[in-house]
């Protein structure tokens, strides 16, 4: 019993003396973080720093890698035509065909400058009308992919390993039917579809498009 | 006896019971308390910069932070209003804005306690004010090649000089300075660099993390909250009204030249970096370069900004003249103020603009101007200024040719910004008041392996020539433009790469620029667009990399003018800021 009540008493000393003789133990109505601007005391331990500053890992690790080329557009020499028997389009749609109207990439944009590209009189006329276009589906945003941009040459823009992304003015925004969705392929791909034009952002990527096609097909072509 | 054994061993459970209770020494281990300006980050005296303190991993809620500048309490020190933040993981303590006045070491002791418990750490710094020098510059010029490793200097050598019988038969202008020296690149998170991390350290003097600029990297998410340091630009504004201009061939917002002026953690932020460089404290009087997609309203065909802010407007009503061609940027004559941008994004490389003008390349873009020009204009601009100006100008592609390893485009670009360096040593030299300073911001994977040709049938690796077999390449400059004629002479060179993703090489000059491999399904795979046929190069890159990339060696400076002498023997990229601020004697006031 003697062994008891020493423990007992030793106990209660214990949490006597270091409930009144702690000199650092802040007041209980401090805010949490709030900051001690006058005081400088407090029986501390050693500086815990010798040297370099422990190495940092960025704040976001999956946007960090270095990576520069991205922004180099891949521009080609000359258009992919793929398919030999396509006709050429005229410059306007014929009315009485209900056939899809080829597009080039050379044929988005009639000009323009650092103020601005000027969509070409072709693409205007065919807004809203079937058209088809030849190109390469740019490295997805997404794993799954809801919609894709088509480019005029390969990309090798990677959306994960580079924040600085740039992709080309003359890209065109392909959206997939309702439900459907696409393999990511290095092959040329035919799409088929409803072009639209001017700017939209799409509001669950912040994407911001002026020129797509909304597909019914898209075909590979090699 | 009994007794008194139990009461010793009670007594020495209570000591070692208070031990644990007493904050005294309580670092727990587990804590992480970050200190931004890191450890041994030196100050010039008077420059700007946010103190932030964050501690994570804590024993228990953190209560308050006791925080002392060479033991005075830091808000009193600075005589400033701290700002606490945090959340149940970490917490934050920030002071924005503040300087230290004089020269000399600093401490930093951070505390951050709770109920029962202290986590400490500190700092060392290192405040010095500029050297008076005996004759001062007036002026400074920046020549950043991006990503111009020796390597790069060596074959833009060969190709602009040519060489007979072992020998030189010229100098880049580059080359005729009066100091060389060797700067290291790496940033405070990693080995290797970027070109924000690392223009970065050359603006403010103190080194950054890759994609970031002008900041401290914090653990936030958000890229725009980082603590700041003060950048050249904005010292030499505030300081001595000095004028200040950014001339490059990329985006303007793109790395090199947004370090030069603003402050993020990320660089792909290049809506907010083209906002940042409008405000008066830091807006340069001459913008010049490509990049224009970041100030047209996103209603306009070829915008890449996410409003309907147009920043070409806003700069005219600010007083800038706006070019967007070459023809335009002749005729501006020399306004106080010149913002031209000669692209949507970045400038197209020398080879496409100047000898095959490919129109399926230049698309919209067939008159833009040389950099050598837009640094002849901004010089011209800049040197009405009576108090002197600072101008980086930038060769961007030099970097961004040399990731998808087309090396004839990468080392036109390098003569070009050779001749730029040309332009600005012909106006110093009218004066001798300007320090010019040539250099890289981090190396390339490059190497001159020899000479390629096919000239007796050998194609492919068996093309590549060696030792005796390599003889010299055949290129030629008959109109003296200080560029090859031809860049795919019978003769060419065989140029090596230290790192690559899976791509295919044929050994020859590639008529239009393409990418080396293509991503898919995150692999990256030959670009088969690109040197059909070629041989196979094996990637030693993680399969997700697409791209040639940066490498760690330290990369040649040369500098010519008054405070020159700085860059000599072995300079940590922090080490140029100094160089330059001790030139101009900058000594910023409150």
């Amino acid at each position: 019993m003697p062994r008891l009540s020493a423990v007992f008493i030793l106990m209660m000393a214990v949490l006597i003396i270091a409930g009144c003789s702690s000199p650092a133990s802040p007041p209980e109505t401090k805010g949490v973080a709030e900051s001690e601007g006058s005081g400088v005391s407090g029986p501390v331990g050693q500086p815990s720093v010798q040297g370099t500053e422990e190495p940092r890992r960025a704040a976001s690790s999956g946007e960090t890698k270095p990576q520069e080329a991205a922004a180099v557009p891949a521009p080609s020499q000359e258009e992919k035509t793929p398919a030999k028997a396509l006709t050429l389009p005229p410059d306007k749609p014929d009315p009485g065909s209900s056939g899809p109207v080829s597009l080039k990439f050379s044929e988005l944009y009639s000009g323009g400058g650092a103020r601005g590209l000027v969509f070409s009189d072709k693409l205007k006329g065919l807004a809203g009308q079937k058209v088809t276009m030849s190109g390469f589906m740019a490295p997805p945003l997404k794993p799954s992919l809801r919609f894709f941009v088509l480019t005029r040459q390969p990309m090798s823009i990677c959306p994960f390993c580079s924040t600085d992304a740039e992709w080309p003015a003359d890209i065109v925004l392909v959206l997939l039917p309702g439900g459907k969705e696409i393999s990511p392929t290095q092959q040329a791909v035919r799409v088929t579809g409803v072009l639209r034009i001017g700017s939209q952002t799409d509001p669950e990527t912040g994407f911001v498009s002026q020129v797509r096609i909304r597909a019914d097909k898209v075909d590979h072509i090699r | 006896m009994f007794r008194t054994k139990r009461l010793l061993i009670a007594l020495v459970l209570v000591f070692t019971m208070l031990a644990g209770l007493l904050p005294a020494g309580a670092n727990t281990g587990g804590a992480k308390i970050t200190i931004l300006p890191i450890d041994r980050a030196k100050f010039l005296a008077g420059q700007k910069f946010d103190f932030q303190a964050e501690a994570t991993d804590l024993p228990g809620a953190a209560q308050y932070w006791e925080i002392e500048v060479n033991g005075q309490p830091m808000a009193s020190y600075f005589g400033k209003a701290e700002e606490t933040s945090g959340d149940a993981k970490t917490v934050r303590y920030t002071l924005r804005d503040v300087a230290f006045e004089n020269a000399g070491p600093v401490t930093v002791n951070v505390q951050i306690i709770g109920d029962g418990w202290v986590e400490s750490r500190s700092a060392s710094y290192q405040v010095v004010k500029a050297q008076s020098q005996a004759k001062p510059a007036k002026n400074v010029i920046l020549f950043v090649g991006d990503g111009m490793s020796l390597p790069i200097r060596t074959a833009a050598r060969v190709l602009s000089k040519g060489m007979s019988e072992g020998r030189f038969n010229g100098l880049l202008e580059m080359d005729q300075m009066e100091e060389l020296g060797l700067i290291t690149t790496s940033g405070m998170d990693s080995i290797v660099t970027d070109s924000a991390n690392s223009a970065s350290a050359y603006a403010t003097g103190h080194k950054s993390a890759v994609n970031a600029m002008g900041v401290y990297p914090n653990s936030t998410k958000d890229p725009m909250d980082d603590p700041k340091v003060e950048n050249i630009v904005e010292l030499a504004k505030r300081s001595r009204d000095m004028a200040t201009g950014l001339v490059t061939t990329s985006d303007v917002t793109d790395a090199t030249p947004a370090a030069m002026v603003a402050h993020t953690r990320r660089r792909g932020e290049m809506n907010a970096i083209a906002e940042q460089m409008l405000d008066p404290v830091r807006r340069p009087d001459v913008i010049l370069g490509g990049g224009s997609n970041h100030f047209l309203p996103k209603s306009t065909p070829g915008s890449k900004r996410k409003d309907d802010r147009n920043l070409i407007s806003e700069f005219e009503q600010a007083g800038y003249v706006f070019a967007g061609d070459r023809t335009s940027l002749a005729q501006t004559g020399t306004p106080d103020k010149l913002l031209g941008l000669f692209h949507l994004s970045n400038m197209n490389t020398y080879i496409d603009r100047e000898v095959t003008k490919n129109p399926a390349v230049l698309k919209s873009f067939s008159d833009q101007p040389t950099l050598w020009e837009m640094t002849d204009k901004a010089i011209q601009i800049l040197s009405k200024n009576p108090n002197g100006f600072f101008l980086m100008v930038e060769g961007a592609s030099i970097d961004k040719q040399a990731h998808p390893m087309d090396w004839e485009r990468s080392i036109y670009d390098a003569i070009e910004l050779d001749k730029a360096v040309g332009v600005a040593k012909r106006f110093a030299a009218k004066n001798n008041d300007t320090l010019i300073i040539v250099t890289a911001d981090h190396s390339h994977g490059m190497s001159i392996t020899g000479t390629y040709h096919e000239l007796d049938g050998k194609t492919g690796r068996e093309g590549v020539r060696v030792y005796a077999d390599a003889g010299f390449p055949t290129f030629e400059d008959k109109d003296d433009d200080g560029f090859p004629d031809n860049p795919a002479p019978d003769v060419t060179l065989a140029v090596g790469w230290a790192n690559h993703p899976d791509y295919q090489d044929d050994f020859k000059f590639n008529p239009a620029p393409l990418e080396p491999a293509v991503v898919l399904d995150g692999k990256a795979v030959p670009n088969q667009e690109r040197d059909p046929g070629g041989a196979l190069q094996t990637g030693n890159l993680p399969i997700r990399v697409n791209n040639e990339v940066h490498t760690a060696e330290d990369v040649p400076v040369t500098a010519s003018g008054p405070g020159a002498g700085y860059f000599n023997g072995v300079l940590d990229n922090t080490e140029l800021f100094y160089g330059m601020v001790n030139a101009l004697g900058l000594k910023p006031g409150k």
